[in-house]
């Protein structure tokens, strides 16, 4: 599990390299884009902005069905997930719109996928507390407090999907906790495996808040996240300096989505 | 200009108010409603974005100076954390430049340095030395938090996105390096003030 780690700890900082050195470019382009003077199609200027179409929301629907059924056979709960699009209805649904969908729906995912995952980062410091490897006074404390600001997220976030119209996704990010958080929870050896495991969570969450903020439709949506995702990167700043992780920190905060799309909790 | 133009920035004591503020109005009001709680009241104008990325050039470029003022006092560690933050800073400067185009100026901000110069040059400790960075750095993530809330500009509230989270593992790492706890690392507990009360004000410190 360890050599897996490390491989995706590889992975990012190419990733990360290979975006800083995309940034200029890009920021240039994005820029001429908003701008009026890439003469692109509005599907072209979805895509390059990262907004799902139709047809890609429903695909990432189904498949979070799929995690959620991975999650049920661990005798998890998947209540919250809905009856599978088949694929005729996606192309049925394609040929009558093959619009961006719309700024509520997509907000609603982009909230619904942070709330995903504060619920997550509550269960996964639970896990912490109840561990009997961790031990140090300062990361219970730490751990406690920390639990307790993702429960204030999480509080703060429900009203901005109800308001949409919407059911706020209140279970833990079903995909990331089977693939990456128990996998790590199991094979904890020490309490810096569940620090440097709360550390990952942390940067997945303050990370995936930039790219909501890259597409959310209000700015006053865009200013909220952003109040939350200032305080997950402190709470990973502070967690690496406690378990003595040994983490570079990041001049910017990539703009893509960390998780992968079957991730993405669906409206 | 006075220094009272700096007052926005917290002193340990009114950031444990601050703190405890925000906590007992979580306990009270279990559904919280942070875009009305953390918006500024009397915000109403929209930032430009070429203009909003001039403003930020110039406070980055400011924050370098200002660690330049302070490396001094700091230990050889201490100096190399400094000295990742100004590399950082230095990247947000050219980022923010490039979005500016035409606007950017490549000055520093000039009524912040103004306020910070006097302060820096009363500095006698490390640890005071230390605390006004934190305390620019939580300044700043307040001021990209609020124009989050004011940008029309995609591109310009992009780039502040990505940059503000950084700040905010500037601000923590000196808060808890100073020992300062929990309180210190996050004056606004569980979120960041999108307040520019507690940030930097274009409208007071305007880029050159």
């Amino acid at each position: 599990m360890t050599d897996h780690r490390f491989t995706i700890q590889r992975a990012l900082r190419a990733v990360d390299a290979d975006h800083r050195a995309a940034l200029p470019g890009w920021r240039a382009l994005l820029g001429r884009v908003l701008r009026g003077e890439e003469p692109l199609s509005p599907a072209q200027r979805a895509d390059l902005l990262g907004v799902p179409t139709r047809r890609q929301v429903l695909r990432i629907g189904g498949t979070a069905l799929a995690g959620s059924a991975l999650l049920a056979a661990c005798g998890g709960d998947d209540d919250e997930a809905a009856p599978p699009e088949t694929p005729d209805d996606i192309e049925d649904d394609d040929v009558a719109t093959d619009d961006v969908v719309s700024d509520a729906d997509r907000d609603v995912v982009l909230v619904n996928t942070a709330l995903s995952l504060e619920v997550l980062a509550v269960d996964t410091y639970q896990v912490l507390l109840e561990s009997p490897l961790v031990t140090s006074p300062e990361v219970i404390d730490v751990a406690t407090v920390f639990q307790s600001h993702h429960a204030q997220h999480r509080e703060a976030l429900v009203p901005l999907v109800e308001a949409a119209g919407a059911e706020p996704f209140l279970t833990a990010n079903p995909v990331v906790k089977a693939a990456f958080v128990d996998p790590q929870i199991f094979g904890a050896a020490a309490e810096a495996d569940l620090v440097r495991l709360a550390w990952d969570v942390e940067q997945a969450a303050a990370q995936t808040y930039v790219h909501a903020a890259t597409a959310l439709s209000t700015a006053a949506q865009r200013s909220t996240v952003m109040t939350i995702s200032g305080v997950e990167a402190r709470h990973a700043a502070i967690l690496d300096l406690l378990a003595e992780l040994g983490k570079e920190e990041q001049a910017v905060y990539p703009a893509d989505s960390p998780l992968p799309s079957d991730a993405i909790v669906p409206r | 200009m006075p220094l009272s133009h700096l007052s926005p920035m917290p002193s340990r004591r009114s950031f444990l108010t601050v703190a405890a503020g925000v906590a007992v109005g979580a306990t009270a009001a279990p559904v919280l409603v942070p875009v009305e709680r953390l918006l500024p009241r009397a915000a109403a104008q929209q930032l430009d974005g070429a203009g909003f990325a001039a403003f930020g050039e110039s406070l980055e470029l400011a924050v370098v100076e200002a660690y330049d003022g302070i490396v001094d006092l700091l230990s050889s560690d201490l100096a190399a954390v400094a000295d990742g933050f100004v590399d950082h800073h230095r990247e947000h400067a050219e980022a923010f430049a490039e979005l500016a185009g035409e606007r950017a100026t490549g000055q520093a901000n000039g009524p912040l340095l103004e306020a910070l110069t006097p302060q820096i040059e009363e500095l006698g400790t490390q640890s005071a030395a230390l605390a006004l960075a934190k305390n620019t750095e939580n300044q700043i993530v307040a001021t990209y938090a609020w124009a989050l809330s004011q940008l029309a500009d995609d591109a310009a509230a992009s780039l502040a996105a990505t940059i503000l989270p950084a700040e905010s593992a500037h601000a923590a790492t000196l808060g808890h390096i100073l020992g300062e706890g929990i309180e210190g690392a996050f004056p606004f507990g569980a979120f960041e003030s999108a307040d520019i009360a507690n940030g930097l004000d274009p409208n007071v410190f305007p880029a050159s």
